[in-house]
């Protein structure tokens, strides 16, 4: 007993080696994919908004550009934001909290899709919905913890 | 006090393992060839766990082919002891791309990994002097690595993981996996 503590004791490491990560890795937040559904929606928005203008009107080409851009970079963003916590932060176990939680996700990535090809706020807004519910589940996944 | 045989003989196997590794770790003459290092942190899940004892040999890895896949211990720039994995060899190029490692853009088979492999940015290719090594941690998501630091240079690795001797359930020697590759 008192010759393995001994042991235990010499054998104890000299130094610390990490296997670490300077960004704060193990922590996982819905906030970015909210963030983006809600440009999304926003963009789309701006984009009805916007009506219709002479074709050679520069600036109005301009801003539809813009718009167009934003919009389809936060859809992707949603999609790569939510694929992180699905894929790294979900396991298997915490389908008993979410039953549907595997086809919401898809779901979340079609509607983001729809939202990249098209200009429907309807899309917009049910993206925003899905990706909101994905963020409370993560929470309700994280309390059961 | 009912001691089973069983369990007699298991603690002893146990002290021996411990003997062994007490001899090879503390002798002052295999001091300078051998370090012991305690992990921290989880970026070399699943292989690695946070608490493992480790012994390394102070040896750089080979030049050729075999030094893929070894576990070695380097420093970042504050003095910090790191442990990765060889990915990439010398003069290799080595680029992230589709959450995969490709090496002179053949794609790695990982199986030893957890998690996607994403590129930092700007980071997405390194090209591998004749000296230098691409460390990544098994857990990629949670790991710092050679995708931010790029490549490490052969000198600045200070050796290679050998065994793992505690816990004692989980003592094992560290066998460098098959570097395989995805069929292009």
């Amino acid at each position: 007993m008192s010759l393995r503590t001994t042991l235990v004791g010499a054998l104890r490491p000299e130094q610390l080696a990490y296997a670490h990560c300077d960004i704060p890795c193990g922590i996982y937040d819905p906030h970015a994919a909210q963030l983006g559904a809600e440009t999304v929606e926003k963009m789309m928005t701006l984009i009805a908004d916007l009506g219709v203008s002479g074709a050679d009107d520069k600036a109005h080409l301009a801003s539809l550009g813009r718009y167009v851009a934003v919009k389809e970079q936060h859809a992707e963003l949603v999609k790569h934001e939510v694929r992180i916590i699905w894929g790294d932060y979900f396991k298997p176990p915490d389908l008993a909290v979410w039953p549907e939680m595997n086809d919401k996700v898809w779901n979340i990535m079609r509607v983001a899709s729809a939202c990249r090809q098209g200009v429907n706020v309807d899309d917009a807004k049910a993206l925003r919905a899905a990706v909101n519910e994905f963020a409370e589940k993560f929470a309700a996944i994280k309390a059961a913890r | 006090m009912s001691r089973r045989p069983s369990r007699l003989l298991r603690a002893s196997a146990g002290v021996l393992v411990f003997g062994a590794v007490a001899v090879l770790a503390s002798t002052p003459l295999l001091r300078r060839r051998r370090l012991t290092v305690e992990v921290a942190g989880d970026s070399m899940l699943p292989a690695l766990e946070a608490g493992d004892w480790l012994l390394v040999a102070r040896r750089p890895p080979p030049l050729d082919a075999s030094a893929f896949g070894r576990v070695v211990v380097t420093r970042d720039r504050t003095g910090r002891l790191l442990v990765k994995r060889v990915v990439g060899l010398p003069g290799e190029v080595v680029q992230i791309e589709d959450g995969r490692v490709r090496i002179d853009g053949r794609p790695l088979d990982e199986p030893y990994v957890r998690g996607e492999t994403e590129a930092a940015p700007y980071r997405a290719l390194t090209l591998l002097d004749s000296d230098s090594y691409y460390l990544l941690g098994d857990h990629r998501p949670a790991s710092t690595d050679s995708r931010d630091l790029g490549g490490v240079r052969r000198d600045a690795i200070e050796g290679t993981v050998v065994a793992r001797y505690w816990p004692r359930g989980r003592v094992s020697r560290l066998r460098p996996p098959a570097r395989r590759f995805l069929e292009a």
